[in-house]
């Protein structure tokens, strides 16, 4: 019994330290995606579902080999909360309980929209113009382009736009991402023959990241104004549509120019609104179905895309 | 003696194997995952793929039995959910259940072999939140979706789905919330039957309508 007595005690605490990372109040974000990522062979362009079930499964494995590093002092945290949680369920009733959750979620739906009438009209038009032009055209295209082509058209596009993203990182102070975005640009334009090939994503783990004006301005503190639903643009603020002036000086096709001359004054938007109508084009063919989707999930298809559309952009800011 | 301490070991061993697991088995991440991998099972299994409404039929059974339709109705109606009767309740997550149902089956012909990357769990009190990503690696497209879930006995059972910062439960409380502000409770229902009886009669003509 001697001998093996510091093994038990040693499989004891290993089996007890297995327990820490599950009980209480515990957050196992994993940083090691990356690392994880690029340690893996890129799989190939034709890679399979069963490749891709494969792949999540080993990071699953290494997930869970995650040493608890700093659990024993959350583990006292959850206890804590969860004592607290305790003694209010005892003082509180149900009915107050739900009140309260009510009241704070009840604040979070404050959009103000004084222009309704104006903005379901236009989102009625953008209605009828996807399903009467976009989607007709979309569909189209779609025939005509294999999706690895279409695919490769909106990494082309985005590769050209990386100013955008670029200009929007800085000015948020976000250095890092400037960082990969800048990253990006070189090695998609140089290895991914021109930007045709999202090579940055497939090889080097370097993810897009959306910034816009209308974010750097939401960084700032401005807020978000009313709702606002452009023709052809579809859903926006106040804010946002400032965005969308920002946006539109550093997006490099503006300047596009025949002649050369790169005057301000000199601006020809023919050729940026030739290659928004393109890009257009290809993204609806690549979410086909995606809004038709969208409007059978909802009761009031206006106040649901009013709704998510904040919401979409109030986490984008955070990020 | 040398047998016993054998014996022993045996003994440790095979508990230090057992019990993790069923500790596991009561972790949110584990038990989203569980689902999601029998879902994903099925999605892509090619002797599925051209029956359709088998395959919905399929994942539903999985999803419907992982999700606490009493909170997802509760929260979905918010202030309103108090001034009904349990009678008037019950009929409206009925209602709703049917609507997330259909919706949420149809987008399931969307699926186009994406696979999912667990990233993140957080548990507070009776309440976690699942992070994971859905990855389209043909479109090299990416989509975060959250699940938020609520403790019942030793189960996580689900009760919001956080696309893309978008939660589903609060897109519909806001268009509720809307129709019950602007008319009444009764329309809502009224809205919610038509709306099913729509969807059931006629699937195939409300799409071919819209062109």
């Amino acid at each position: 019994m001697k001998r093996y007595r510091w093994l038990i005690l040693f499989l004891i605490i290993i089996s007890s330290v297995s327990f820490l990372p599950i009980t209480g109040y515990t957050e196992t974000s994993s940083p090691q995606h990356e690392s994880i990522q690029s340690a893996e062979p890129p799989p190939a362009s034709d890679a399979s579902e069963a490749d891709d079930m494969e792949e999540v499964k080993g990071k699953e494995d290494k997930e869970e080999e995650e040493p608890p590093g700093e659990d024993p002092t959350s583990q006292e945290e959850g206890s804590v909360k969860k004592e607290e949680q305790d003694k209010k369920e005892e003082g509180a009733t149900d009915e107050d309980e739900e009140d309260e959750e009510y009241l704070e979620e009840e604040e979070m739906e404050t959009i103000a929209d004084p222009l309704k009438p104006f903005n379901q009209l236009m989102f009625a038009f953008n209605d009828k113009l996807y399903f009467y032009l976009l989607k007709p055209v979309a569909q189209a295209y779609e025939a005509v382009l294999p999706e690895p082509v279409r695919v490769s058209v909106r990494n082309f596009i985005s590769n050209i736009t990386t100013p955008v993203r670029l200009l929007n990182c800085i000015l948020q102070g976000k250095v890092e991402k400037a960082g990969t975005e800048y990253a990006r640009f070189m090695v998609n334009t140089i290895a991914g023959g021109l930007g045709f090939f999202d090579v940055a994503k497939k090889y080097h783990n370097l993810e897009k990241h959306d910034e816009d004006f209308g974010q750097t301005l939401g960084f700032y503190g401005l807020k978000e104004g009313f709702y606002i639903v452009w023709p052809f643009f579809g859903p926006s603020n106040i804010r946002d549509t400032l965005g969308l002036i920002g946006d539109f000086f550093s997006d490099p096709f503006v300047y596009v120019n025949p002649t050369t001359d790169l005057r301000i004054t000199n601006i020809n938007s023919d050729i940026h609104s030739g290659i928004n109508a393109t890009y257009r084009v290809n993204e609806t063919s690549l979410t086909l179905g995606t809004y038709e989707e969208f409007k059978e999930s909802s009761i009031d298809p206006y106040v649901s895309m009013r709704s998510a559309y904040f919401e979409m952009r109030r986490k984008k800011i955070k990020e | 003696m040398r047998k016993r301490n054998i014996y022993c070991v045996a003994m440790m061993l095979t508990l230090l194997l057992v019990l993790p697991y069923s500790v596991w088995a009561s972790a949110p991440k584990e038990q989203v995952r569980e689902k999601a991998d029998k879902v994903l099972k099925i999605l892509n299994d090619p002797a599925l793929k051209d029956n359709k409404e088998k395959r919905r039929d399929m994942v539903t059974t999985i999803v419907e039995e992982m999700i606490d339709w009493q909170e997802v109705g509760r929260r979905a109606l918010a202030i309103h959910w108090r001034k009904r009767t349990p009678e008037e309740r019950k009929e409206f997550i009925a209602l709703f259940r049917d609507l997330l149902k259909r919706t949420y089956s149809d987008k399931l012909d969307l699926y186009a072999g994406e696979s999912i990357i667990y990233d993140s769990e957080k548990i507070e009190g009776t309440r976690a939140v699942v992070k994971t990503r859905m990855i389209n690696k043909k479109k090299g497209e990416e989509a975060t979706v959250e699940y938020r879930l609520i403790q019942k006995g030793d189960q996580w059972l689900g009760y919001d789905l956080v696309i893309e910062g978008i939660s589903a439960v609060n897109n519909y409380r806001v268009q509720f919330n809307e129709v019950i502000t602007n008319s009444s409770y009764e329309n809502l229902i009224k809205k919610m039957k038509n709306r099913e009886f729509r969807i059931r009669e006629g699937s195939k003509d409300s799409k071919g309508s819209k062109k």
